[in-house]
């Protein structure tokens, strides 16, 4: 612990902590987990610090620049007084005010527990009573010791949530980090998120600003367990601002004939690194990640996927895309791994981009370990440009050179996200990304949606 | 006979050259509404070149020469400008738009045209019925028009959509760029009528093929015969069926001996 440096970034935030486990006796150590996750993330810490491009996992991925502010924890219990009108359809809204759980945004929903992983925490250190076994999972799939930001999640362990899904829900449940803050905030999530076997949900996980003053950064992670013949559809909502950061770290486990479905749109956020990672665990489960990059100034999206085959019969597909303006970038590192034991696999996975400018930066790279033998397995990525024969094409019809281009990157870009089940959610997210990729071909406001209608026919 | 009307198309002296070397070495050619020309030549005479050039592609550097379409300076106006000018191109490879579904891109063409002339945008039951009208004089179902544009089409399929578009977008010039090639009987057939029935909302065609067999089902009141970047001879059909029957190597002597080319070392 002694060599976590408080000059270093981020590591003034740590104090509360090591104050936490100083005034600890060692019987409050032996039996309160958080604790123990907490002295975990410490030592990890003190281990490794925080990643710089030298390391390789995040080798094209400079922090610094969004690490160096004076962050401050959340301190203000000034509440949310109610949900702001975000997206264009009726959720289960879980909601963190400026790192704050607000449970009074959320009213019962049939077939889902909602509990707050601050108050478990709080009651633990209090009375040590003894917890249950959700609680107790927490940590089982994404150890301090694998990640740093998973070790730092774990060392500032209190605000989070457990979702526990026993009936399939009729709304999608909103899970999102919200921030309003004068001051650079730094906010610390994390969720445990079970279905039960044969429940299906759509869960939402949006980092949404509320004003532009000062930056916030998430660090967020999450731990999902699908059991038997559940359905997960998992969408990542990263279209904020440019101020508003964000790592987000999860992994999926998925027992037999489970599915799962993720969506990542990333188009705002000035920085976001997502380590998504999914083990399949039992036969016939079945994942498919899509991920949109829309990137301009001097955004940083860096998508780092993981898929695990570790029973025989499961079938993964990975689809992600990015088009990239300015001076942005964005990095795609998609690893699949075969085990011996998943024999009939099928894996497929494609990266394409699309190069607005010569200033705009594009790292992708396909790592696939395959060690069973009757295996189906694919994997293509591709860097370019708009196809200038399409661009004339449209213009002999037309079509100005900037409709023409808006045309061809909303019809690339919405590969990605035209089977998203939820349909207004799937119009709203269009008509962002469309606006996006109007202000970035920098065609007139008054165009916008008037004369391309997209959503016809 | 036309004295009374301005021309649609008047090409002037027309040189242009691409990577450095010349395509085009003084092309003349004037096309007055109502009139169907056709354009006949060998494979590298310059014909697609002229009809790129006039679609108003960059990859052309024009060396000299002036056109005008409809009293205004064609080479000034970009592709889009031409084309809500009333210029179209029937493409001799037409591209693939993935994603674009075919209603959704003759929508926004058919619109974009429409605010550039001052129309309001199209109402989508006039639009829908419109379309559907032009699918069926070209023999495709409504289903054509829910795919992408020109992806995963047949041949044949690609060059009738092309005449589609034209006959959605109703240009005054329309050229066609080799359209028959490729296509079979009955879809030549079908083009052919489908471009006939459009005479007169199009008010003329500049028909560019290699074969005759095009213009036994389009007449044209004009043959022209292209040859290493120049109209070397233009007569009445019957120049096309002069041609069938005798190739393109009498071209070749009749040129030799009969116009001034520059001097080979052979």
């Amino acid at each position: 612990m002694t060599n976590l440096q408080e000059t270093k970034p981020l590591m003034h935030l740590l104090s509360a902590t090591f104050d936490s486990l100083q005034g600890a006796t060692p019987e409050q150590l032996e039996h309160n987990p958080f604790l123990q996750l907490r002295k975990r993330g410490l030592d990890a810490l003190a281990r490794t610090g925080l990643p710089t491009p030298k390391d390789e996992e995040w080798k094209y991925l400079n922090l610094a620049p969004y690490i160096r502010h004076p962050y401050q924890l959340p301190t203000s219990r000034e509440s949310l007084p109610h949900l702001p009108q975000t997206l264009p359809m009726a959720t289960i809204p879980v909601v963190f005010f400026n790192g704050l759980f607000q449970p009074h945004l959320l009213s019962p929903a049939r077939g889902i527990t909602v509990t707050s992983l601050a108050q478990l925490v709080d009651k633990a250190s209090h009375d040590g009573t003894a917890l249950g076994e959700q609680e107790h999972s927490i940590g089982q799939l994404l150890s301090p010791e694998d990640d740093p930001f998973v070790a730092l999640n774990a060392a500032l362990l209190h605000q989070g949530a457990l979702l526990h899904i026993t009936q399939t829900p009729s709304q999608p449940i909103y899970l999102a980090s919200i921030t309003q803050s004068g001051h650079p905030l730094f906010v610390n999530l994390r969720f445990a998120i079970r279905l039960s076997a044969g429940t299906a949900a759509t869960v939402i996980l949006d980092l949404r600003t509320l004003s532009k003053t000062a930056p916030a950064f998430h660090n967020i992670v999450s731990e999902i367990w699908l059991e038997t013949e559940s359905a997960l559809t998992l969408i990542f909502l990263q279209n904020d601002t440019a101020q508003n950061y964000g790592v987000l770290t999860t992994r999926i486990a998925q027992t037999a004939r489970s599915r799962s479905r993720l969506y990542t749109i990333t188009a705002g956020n000035g920085m976001v690194r997502n380590t998504t990672s999914v083990q399949l665990n039992e036969p016939e489960a079945e994942t498919v990640l899509y991920g949109l990059s829309i990137l301009r100034d001097t955004e940083v999206a860096d998508h780092h996927t993981a898929v695990e085959h570790l029973a025989p019969n499961c079938q993964s597909s990975e689809l992600y895309k990015s088009i990239v303006a300015d001076q942005a970038t964005n990095i795609f590192n998609g690893k699949i791994f075969v085990h011996p034991e998943a024999q009939q696999t099928n894996a497929y996975q494609s990266n394409h981009n699309i190069l607005l400018s010569d200033d705009a930066r594009v790292y992708t790279k396909p790592q696939l370990e395959i060690f069973a033998d009757d295996v189906r397995c694919t994997h293509g990525a591709t860097v370019g440009q708009l196809p200038q024969e399409a661009v004339f094409y449209l213009q002999t019809r037309g079509l100005p050179e900037p409709v023409a281009d808006v045309l061809l990157l909303h019809a690339f870009a919405a590969e990605v996200y035209e089977q998203l089940p939820i349909e207004p959610l799937r119009v709203w997210i269009d008509q962002q990304l469309s606006n996006r990729l109007f202000d970035i071909v920098d065609l007139a406001a008054d165009r916008k949606l008037v004369d391309l209608q997209f959503a016809t026919s | 006979m036309h004295n009374e009307k301005q021309p649609l198309l008047t090409i002037e002296n027309l040189h242009v050259a691409v990577d450095d070397k010349q395509i085009l070495k003084g092309v003349d050619l004037t096309i007055y509404p109502g009139e169907i020309h056709a354009i006949m030549g060998p494979n590298g005479s310059g014909k697609s070149t002229l009809a790129a050039v006039l679609a108003g592609r960059e990859d052309y550097t024009i060396l000299q020469g002036k056109v005008f379409f409809d009293g205004k300076d064609l080479l000034e106006m970009s592709p889009e400008e031409r084309a809500a000018a009333g210029l179209f191109l029937a493409f001799q490879y037409p591209v693939e738009i993935p994603g674009v579904s075919m209603l959704t891109f003759l929508r926004t063409a058919l619109n974009e045209i429409r605010k550039s002339n001052g129309e309001e945008p199209i109402d989508t039951r006039t639009f829908l019925q419109m379309v559907r009208e032009a699918a069926q004089l070209l023999g495709l179902g409504n289903d054509f028009l829910q795919r992408a544009v020109n992806v995963g089409f047949s041949g044949g399929e690609k060059k009738r959509n092309e005449i589609l578009q034209m006959a959605v977008l109703r240009p005054k010039l329309a050229i066609l760029d080799e359209t028959d090639s490729g296509l079979d009987i009955d879809a030549l057939k079908i083009v052919a009528n489908a471009v006939n029935s459009l005479f007169g909302t199009i008010q003329s065609y500049l028909i560019i093929t290699h074969y005759q067999r095009l213009l036994n089902y389009i007449e044209p009141d004009y043959v022209h015969v292209m040859y290493d970047g120049k109209i070397v001879r233009s007569g009445d059909k019957t120049l096309a069926l002069e041609l069938e029957a005798k190739g393109y190597d009498w071209l070749r002597s009749e040129t030799l001996s009969s116009i001034e080319l520059p001097s080979t070392t052979t």
